[in-house]
């Protein structure tokens, strides 16, 4: 979930605008040293492609319908500190291009969907195996660990209690965690047998 | 002032692409390299680029192809590549033209002025501040000749100049072509641009060189045109 | 519909443009933190200030519609959470965020029209945000529009073969559908470091 500017308390807001600025100067200095030159290219190709896939809706049930977030697919592919970079570089055009997530709430956003899906996913999937099904469960988990974190944000800033936004957000998220975890788990089953030299290639 | 001898690659996976091939380009020359699909045309086109592990030797200027010094080289050779979207990879034109400039130590006004004049040799004036992929696909191709002239080149190398496209595109960008002075390799299928453009052609069949001869020569002998599978 | 930076160079008001990118970059923050943290009276004044700029600017250019309409579109699915969440409970904040997120989004929207992204990487490369970093956003920005026409294309092939898979199994083609558009942007990763070197990218030296 995107949070629009306005809605979180100020100091949150700066508190999370500071740290998001730090783990992006952390992860570009990291990436800038270690990732040889032929593999940016292929992550401005693989953010543009993530950046893509988010359009795509998903029905759900009724009208609704959800899209991805690809985060833990990013840091599967790439390793999580280009997989946060990558994030960043999608949420801040998504919050310019198409108003998705405010600009001061950039910050949170990303720590949300980014810092979560990239290193807690990573994380994750190499806790469970390394499998394309560990990523699968991970991509699940994070996305809902991010909408406890934003219904948990929100409830700070005073917009919403935290006893309905909680359990309200955490279920719905469960759906689009839910087809997160299937299409990481599918797309990343399908690279394996198909392209092992993009699974296998080099992850900082 | 190019001379190949001996060249072969293979593909990692130890698939032939070129087996052998040598011949020689002359300054100031527009120089076709033709053959059908598969035939090697685009791998020896990157290979004296230096973007591939060929065996043999190329010397180009007299100075042998190979780690030291690719770079410099590099600068006096621009390369046309087939598709403009894999060329033209920055989000405006003017930064995707300064591009090169960039890479070899020049900013600001210099580079700018540099790029106004890239961009006025392919009749793009004024195309700066647009969107890349915002470009038709004929402008994309004008764009792609402008970043490789940028840094006034004495070799320039196209990979399927004219493929596609539309008519007037095509007669728009072979007159650029044409006009240009410098020494141009060419990778191509269009017979019609070999015969107006180019000086002399080299046919390459099954990764190994066929016959490099003048034009004139090429299309007197129809059978061999159609055992190269040209016509 | 193929783009949506609206400040194409051939159309950005030359009036912004006389303005330094930074200055414009830093007066657009502050006005956003102003209103991000807004109240009462003030927040008040801003929306009905900011609506008739909007109005205004509606009036006065159609590209401007567009991308308004699609700000305010943004803000539907999550302001409309909010509110139902509101309303299941007693103690919240009140109508004041949803003001505020108006707010801010049509300053984005404002934002993004007098600010070309060109200029904007400039601002940034200005701040000393890591260039790894601008690189990345220059070919996010650059090759979304191709992934985008490439999986809309698969999509609607998909759709015209598959008359009745269950729900799963679309998500799961779906996923194949990405997967082919991935390995053909690896590919492409190799042609686009190709055409870089080519023209004399070498991080070593650099």
């Amino acid at each position: 979930m995107h949070i629009p500017d306005g809605f979180l308390d100020p100091k949150l807001v700066a508190l999370s605008d500071v740290a998001a600025i730090g783990l992006i100067g952390l992860a570009a200095r990291k990436v800038e040293r270690k990732l040889s030159p032929e593999r940016i290219p292929l992550m401005g190709m693989l953010g543009a492609l993530v950046f893509a896939a988010q359009l795509l809706t998903f029905p759900v049930v009724g009208g609704t319908s959800a899209h991805l977030v690809g985060a833990v697919l990013l840091a599967v592919l790439l390793g999580p500190f280009s997989g946060f970079l990558l994030m960043a570089a999608v949420l801040l055009l998504e919050a310019l291009l198409f108003q998705h997530g405010g600009i001061l709430a950039f910050g949170a956003n990303l720590l949300n969907m980014g810092f979560i899906g990239a290193f807690g996913g990573y994380f994750l999937y190499r806790a469970g195996g390394s499998t394309p099904l560990s990523a699968g469960l991970s991509a699940l988990l994070t996305v809902v660990i991010s909408a406890v974190l934003c219904a948990l944000e929100l409830s700070i800033s005073g917009v919403v209690s935290i006893k309905t936004a909680l359990p309200a957000m955490a279920l719905a998220h469960l759906i689009t965690g839910a087809i997160e975890g299937i299409v990481t788990f599918s797309l990343l089953s399908f690279l394996v047998r198909e392209a092992p030299e993009i699974t296998g290639g080099e992850r900082i | 002032m190019i001379e190949v001898r001996g060249l072969s690659y293979r593909y990692p996976g130890g698939e032939r692409a070129l087996e052998g091939v040598s011949f020689a380009v002359r300054k100031g020359e527009a120089f076709a390299v033709v053959g059908p699909n598969g035939s090697g045309k685009t791998t020896l086109l990157l290979s004296l680029m230096g973007l591939l592990k060929f065996r043999g030797e190329i010397r180009i200027f007299g100075h042998q192809l190979n780690g030291k010094g690719l770079r410099e080289l590099r600068r006096s050779i621009g390369f046309v590549f087939q598709d403009p979207d894999t060329q033209l990879f920055m989000p405006t034109v003017g930064e995707d033209v300064a591009f090169g400039p960039q890479q070899f130590g020049y900013s600001g006004d210099e580079a700018k002025r540099m790029v106004k004049e890239a961009l006025r040799a392919v009749r793009m004036e004024g195309y700066e501040g647009r969107f890349t992929h915002r470009l038709s696909y004929g402008e994309k191709k004008k764009i792609a000749l402008a970043t490789a002239l940028v840094l006034s080149p004495e070799i320039l190398i196209f990979d399927e100049p004219t493929s596609n496209l539309d008519p007037a595109s095509r007669r728009e960008f072979l007159d650029l072509i044409g006009g240009l002075n410098c020494t141009r390799i060419f990778a191509t299928h269009d017979m019609d641009m070999v015969r107006r453009i180019a000086d002399r052609v080299l046919v390459l069949f099954e990764g190994r060189k066929a016959a490099e001869c003048d034009v004139e020569s090429l299309f007197k002998s129809p059978e061999n045109l159609r055992k190269w599978r040209l016509a | 519909m193929s783009h949506y930076w609206t400040s194409d160079l051939a159309d950005r008001p030359s009036f912004f443009g006389r303005i330094d990118p930074r200055l414009r970059f830093f007066l657009f923050l502050s006005a956003l933190g102003v209103i991000s943290a807004a109240g009462g009276r003030l927040l008040f004044g801003a929306t009905l200030f900011l609506i008739g700029v909007m109005l205004f600017s509606v009036a006065a250019s159609a590209k401007f519609r567009r991308s308004v309409l699609r700000a305010l579109l943004a803000l539907l699915p999550f302001g409309a959470f909010v509110v139902f969440l509101m309303s299941l409970s007693r103690e919240t904040g009140g109508p004041s965020p949803l003001l505020r997120g108006l707010c801010s989004l049509i300053l984005i929207a404002l934002f993004v029209t007098m600010m070309g992204f060109d200029e904007l990487r400039e601002v940034l490369r200005s701040l000393r945000v890591p260039s790894i970093f601008i690189t990345l956003l220059g070919f996010v920005y650059r090759y979304f529009f191709l992934f985008r026409e490439e999986l809309e294309k698969m999509d609607m092939a998909l759709k015209n073969r598959s008359f009745s898979s269950s729900r799963l199994e679309g998500w799961r083609l779906r996923a194949l559908l990405i997967g082919q558009v991935l390995l053909r942007s690896y590919r492409r990763s190799e042609e686009v470091y190709r055409a870089m070197t080519a023209r004399g990218y070498d991080r070593k030296e650099r």
